[in-house]
């Protein structure tokens, strides 16, 4: 069930074939007292961008049936804070570590890459590659894989496959599809933000069966996975890997236990 | 944070009339006023619900309830906590003054009935008529009458309302004072151990996270941030 991720010249190996999505267990090892972190395949950081970035005016975070809709603005000090804080907490972990790339343009992530070069605990990227065309989504994943580091690239579940081809065709690891984009109104406001929540496993599952017999490369689904049983539903039907989000916020051990597996 | 199996020992109603679970806790398992917890209330999101205890006591604590919900004694949940940090009143102190933004301070409650157990002498401020304190406290509708007098100070707020609170501590002059002061500020938490960043507590200063760096703070965190800005 270990899964490889290849940049062509390293290799990364997750244990067990599940990993975090990224802004849910803090930038290394927040979750420690709540979560065995060696239980995952890796470790996913929450997002890091160049400079610093405040939280979002609130609400940040909308329940609806079926789910939430979350509106953090991805706060977090900046890449060489973040590495400064997080760094040597990374080398402890049991688990390789995947920090979490938020670039605004090409040139950001450019120095983000080369901040990334000398940090060795930072086992590979996992890319957040925001609505764009596929050629600007095929430059930054090359940019990307400059590091020489296997780059995951994270898009939405749900999206368009011109993204999901063109990210795999430039050199991606894997693909990783995380939580896709919606809105709701809350006094006469519309609140855009990420869903998450256990209405989203038939489109996870759906896009398992549609995708991984397109891609040359592992692809990771997420949305509302809780269950050892609806990962291997999700494992059964073509993913490599999937992501976890809010069950590790409600009840971690009901996925990520041996005796969950058994 | 422990995530122990509880049990519905009774419904009742809080000292401000809202509906409350109480909930059958090990013995081993201690929460202090001020931390939160996440409980299994079966919400439809499928997510835990945040909730602060109106009610502490030994193998017991009691959390606000949706009045439909249909939870009857005896049925199991579970139960994620304590979360953060509480209210930590100087030993030494006797005269504790407590306000809140909120019409129903829930989240002072056991702070409150803590101090009545031990004798404090406790003033409670409030801008808007509550109902439900018990006779022995003292109501005041402003902070100012009884700042002089109070030996600690126990604030709650929403979110919304604390631009505006921080706002008269310093026309009031609190930051000035060596008074020890601590505030709770409501927030929607969801993991529980800073990995989300949903709770978030924004100020002029800059934010902390309610579940990781709260959700009880002092006061001087914050005021004295905002004093240096407009230094």
């Amino acid at each position: 069930m270990a899964l490889e991720l290849s940049s062509g010249k390293t290799d990364v190996r997750l244990e067990r074939p599940w990993l975090n999505l990224p802004g849910t267990l803090g930038f290394s090892d927040e979750a420690r007292n709540a979560i065995d972190l060696g239980q995952l395949g890796a470790l996913v950081t929450n997002p890091v961008s160049l400079a610093p970035r405040r939280p979002a005016n609130p609400p940040r975070s909308l329940r609806y049936p079926g789910g939430l809709l979350l509106h953090t603005g991805h706060a977090n000090p900046g890449l060489r804070r973040t590495i400064r804080q997080h760094g040597s907490r990374w080398a402890g972990l049991p688990v390789p570590v995947l920090v979490s790339v938020l670039a605004q343009d090409a040139g950001e992530l450019g120095r983000m890459v080369a901040d990334l070069e000398s940090i060795p605990e930072a086992s590979g990227l996992v890319l957040f590659l925001p609505s764009m065309e596929g050629s600007t989504i095929a430059r930054w994943v090359e940019q990307a894989t400059s590091l020489q580091r296997p780059v995951v690239a994270l898009l939405p579940l749900g999206g368009d496959l011109e993204a999901v081809l063109a990210a795999a065709e430039a050199g991606a690891a894997a693909i990783l599809l995380g939580p896709p984009r919606g809105s709701l109104e809350i006094d006469g406001q519309s609140v855009e933000g990420r869903l998450y929540g256990p209405g989203l496993f038939p489109l996870a599952l759906q896009s398992a069966r549609e995708l991984a017999p397109l891609l040359p490369i592992p692809l990771i689904v997420s949305g509302g996975i809780a269950t050892p049983a609806q990962a291997r539903a999700c494992l059964q039907a073509g993913a490599s890997a999937v992501g976890l989000d809010f069950i590790l916020w409600k009840d971690p051990q009901a996925f990520l236990s041996d005796e969950a597996w058994a | 944070m422990r995530r122990i199996l509880t049990e519905v020992h009774s419904l009742a109603l809080n000292a401000f009339g809202s509906p409350t679970l109480r909930l059958r806790t090990p013995l081993d398992w201690h929460i202090a006023p001020g931390q939160a917890v996440l409980v299994d209330l079966g919400e439809s999101s499928g997510l835990l619900s945040p909730r602060f205890p109106s009610e502490i006591a030994a193998g017991l604590v009691s959390v606000p309830l949706d009045p439909d919900s249909s939870f009857r004694p005896g049925m199991g949940l579970s139960l994620a906590g304590p979360i953060g940090t509480g209210f930590r009143p100087p030993p030494s102190s006797r005269r504790w003054l407590l306000a809140s933004s909120e019409p129903a301070p829930v989240r002072l409650l056991p702070l409150l009935s803590r101090g009545v157990e031990r004798g404090i002498e406790i003033v409670f401020a409030g801008s808007q008529p509550t109902l439900g304190l018990p006779p022995s406290i003292e109501i005041v509708s402003s902070l100012d009458q009884a700042l002089g007098w109070a030996d600690y100070l126990a604030l709650d707020a929403s979110r919304q309302a604390l631009p505006s609170l921080l706002a008269s501590l310093d026309a009031n002059g609190v930051a000035t004072t060596a008074l020890a002061a601590e505030i709770v500020v409501g927030s929607d938490i969801l993991c529980g151990w800073g990995g989300c960043g949903a709770c978030a507590i924004s100020t002029a200063q800059g934010s902390y996270l309610a579940c990781s760096e709260g959700p009880v703070r002092p006061l001087s965190s914050l005021l004295e941030r905002r004093g240096r800005r407009g230094a």
